[in-house]
């Protein structure tokens, strides 16, 4: 028995709770604000004060929404999927990665090369372009959605299954894994106890890689007009925010948006240095 | 009851994916009780044969021929069994010792935890097995107590060979397999775990000890098989081989250990182990052979009972010869 926390899970557990806060903080704040339009795009009230005598600590949307709740909003959809596109990657990279670790087939082998090859070769933006753009227009949401994030959770998985299948193979020559299977330990009980213990850091560090990419490449490809379909997520958000501002309000917005995407972007290698995980793999064998 | 057989290897045959012999018809027998040691260069498969006995086998590498026959009551050949079917004999019928102290033991986890993991396969209670089998692989009371939650990275190397003997006994095996078990620590700590093998050996286990150093056999085995190149070239009673080896294989391992009562020179056994099976024919150890002659580059010699407590392969010492 394992008693120490393990430090990978620390990490992954972070992200529920940074969307949990999320969601907790965004529907209580943005639904009783009704959109008041003669507020559009009013300033700071501590750069600006406005004529009703209200607090905007961040100014308000294009719909006279106070702008720090909008922002608590879009951030929680859009970590919704991002969440959701990161525990696809992970799983693929987990199951990708033990089978081709185990199996060692030259046929996986050489899907996961071409794939790593493909994902170096192949600018993601541009597929995703490419396949955003490519939908008609009364296509369904649901299926132009599901087709972006298809592509982010491709892009991410080669990469993340050939550091799992390293992993997993080079686990399986060590003695402690010859010595479960020689106390008669079950092949499951063997993962679970010898090998997923090593693999939790792995997991951790394509967190940390997957889920900013999934943040930023929404935000950023929202400028170029290329979002998720009938989705208000943060790009959207920040999009349509910053079209009708004025310039000194505008650089204000942008700079706190810039903050908030660097931030979401480096919090988990940032939380990864914090708890030491990179000390902690030069123990693994 | 001690001298009983408790695992026979009867023509265990093991190939590579090109064909080769890399274990060939390989004869061995524990007995319960006794300390049976499996001698040889890096490379003569003494490690495959062990691998071929828990199921182990690299890929590529396949058993193609024989059996090993466990005594549970009536002989049960371990290499008919299914992976299933063969769990049910591994760590409670057969223990293994890894062979590199430091990659044996899981980096994240404690040593109790390793040596309870393993008790649970019993259904009675394995904490207090558990703190039995850590004191009976030489460990002290001192150390179960305080140290046993540490990890192996803040561990000796004697201890952490000692939680691998403790994961491997803590179930009472009848057969245990060690490999190299001493091969990786000082000598003081060597002679320790020596003491501790000696000591299971005393609680009617069938230990076979696996090694490339043959000088520490001496007080400590009881039988010895020399195996060169997959094949056991010489078998007999610990004092026999060591006193009077007659492979010249054997005589060559013997002439490379240093020893402080005589002023002879170390003579190291001429040439390499061939990685190349298919370029050799006859006896396998004829191409380094000092005596070597035209038969033995065609045929290759059987293992000969010289004595009731010797077996060879050689055609220089066969029983014409002796």
């Amino acid at each position: 028995m394992n008693v120490r926390v393990p430090r990978g899970i620390e990490v992954i557990s972070l992200a529920p709770i940074v969307f949990l806060l999320a969601i907790a903080i965004a529907p209580g704040w943005l639904s009783p604000v009704p959109s008041r339009h003669s507020d559009s795009f009013l300033p700071p009230s501590w750069y600006e004060s406005s004529s009703d005598g209200a607090w905007y600590s961040l100014g308000t949307d294009y719909l006279g929404r106070p702008f720090a709740p909008v922002l608590c909003g879009a951030l929680s959809d859009t970590l919704r999927i991002a969440l959701l596109g990161t525990l696809l990657a992970v799983t693929g990279c987990l199951a990708l990665g033990v089978i081709h670790g185990s199996i060692a087939s030259r046929g996986l082998e050489a899907l996961i090369a071409a794939g790593s090859l493909g994902v170096m070769a192949i600018p993601e933006a541009a597929v995703l372009i490419t396949i955003a753009t490519a939908w008609p227009r009364t296509a369904p949401p649901l299926r132009v959605n599901a087709s972006m994030v298809a592509v982010l959770v491709l892009f991410a998985v080669p990469t993340g299954a050939r550091l799992i299948a390293e992993r997993v193979r080079a686990l399986g020559k060590t003695g402690f894994v010859a010595a479960s299977h020689a106390y008669g330990a079950t092949p499951f009980h063997t993962f679970r106890l010898e090998i997923w213990p090593h693999l939790r850091e792995d997991v951790a560090w394509i967190v940390a890689s997957v889920l900013p990419r999934f943040v930023a490449v929404e935000v950023g490809l929202a400028y170029l007009g290329v979002e998720y379909r009938e989705f208000e997520g943060l790009g959207r958000t920040l999009t349509k925010s910053f079209n009708n501002l004025g310039i000194g309000t505008a650089v204000f917005q942008m700079l706190v948006t810039i903050l908030v995407i660097v931030g979401l972007a480096l919090l988990p290698q940032l939380l990864l240095r914090a708890f030491g995980l990179s000390q902690f793999r030069g123990n693994l064998p | 009851m001690k001298g009983s057989e408790a695992l026979a290897i009867r023509g265990l045959t093991v190939r590579n994916p090109r064909g080769q012999k890399i274990l060939d018809g390989v004869d061995f027998t524990l007995r319960a009780g006794e300390i049976t040691a499996l001698v040889g260069e890096t490379g003569s498969g003494k490690t495959t044969l062990l691998n071929s006995i828990l199921g182990l086998l690299p890929r590529g590498l396949a058993v193609v021929g024989g059996s090993v026959a466990l005594d549970d009551g009536k002989p049960i050949d371990l290499l008919r069994l299914s992976p299933d079917a063969l769990r049910h004999y591994l760590g409670l019928q057969v223990g293994y010792v890894p062979q590199d102290v430091r990659s044996g033991l899981n980096p994240l986890m404690s040593a109790e935890a390793t040596v309870f993991e393993a008790a649970q396969r019993r259904p009675e209670p394995a904490r207090e097995r558990m703190t039995s089998a850590l004191l009976r692989a030489g460990l002290s009371e001192r150390f179960v107590e305080q140290d046993a939650k540490r990890r192996p990275g803040k561990l000796s190397g004697g201890q952490c060979q000692r939680i691998l003997i403790a994961q491997a006994i803590v179930n009472e095996p009848r057969v245990l397999l060690l490999d190299e078990p001493t091969a990786s620590l000082d000598p003081p700590t060597r002679r320790e775990v020596q003491a501790t093998i000696r000591r299971l050996a005393g609680d009617h286990c069938a230990i076979c000890l696996v090694t490339h150093d043959i000088s520490a056999l001496a007080g400590l085995a009881d039988a010895i098989a020399v195996m060169y190149l997959g094949r056991i070239v010489e078998s007999g009673t610990a004092d026999a081989v060591l006193r009077q080896p007659l492979h010249p294989y054997t005589v060559g391992l013997l002439s490379c250990v240093p020893r402080l009562d005589r002023r002879e020179r170390i003579l190291p056994i001429p040439g390499e182990i061939p990685t190349n099976l298919d370029e050799l024919s006859g006896c396998r150890f004829h191409p380094r052979c000092g005596s070597s002659q035209d038969q033995c580059r065609s045929d290759a010699p059987q293992l000969l009972e010289i004595s009731s407590i010797r077996k060879v392969a050689c055609h220089a010492v066969g029983p014409a010869a002796h």
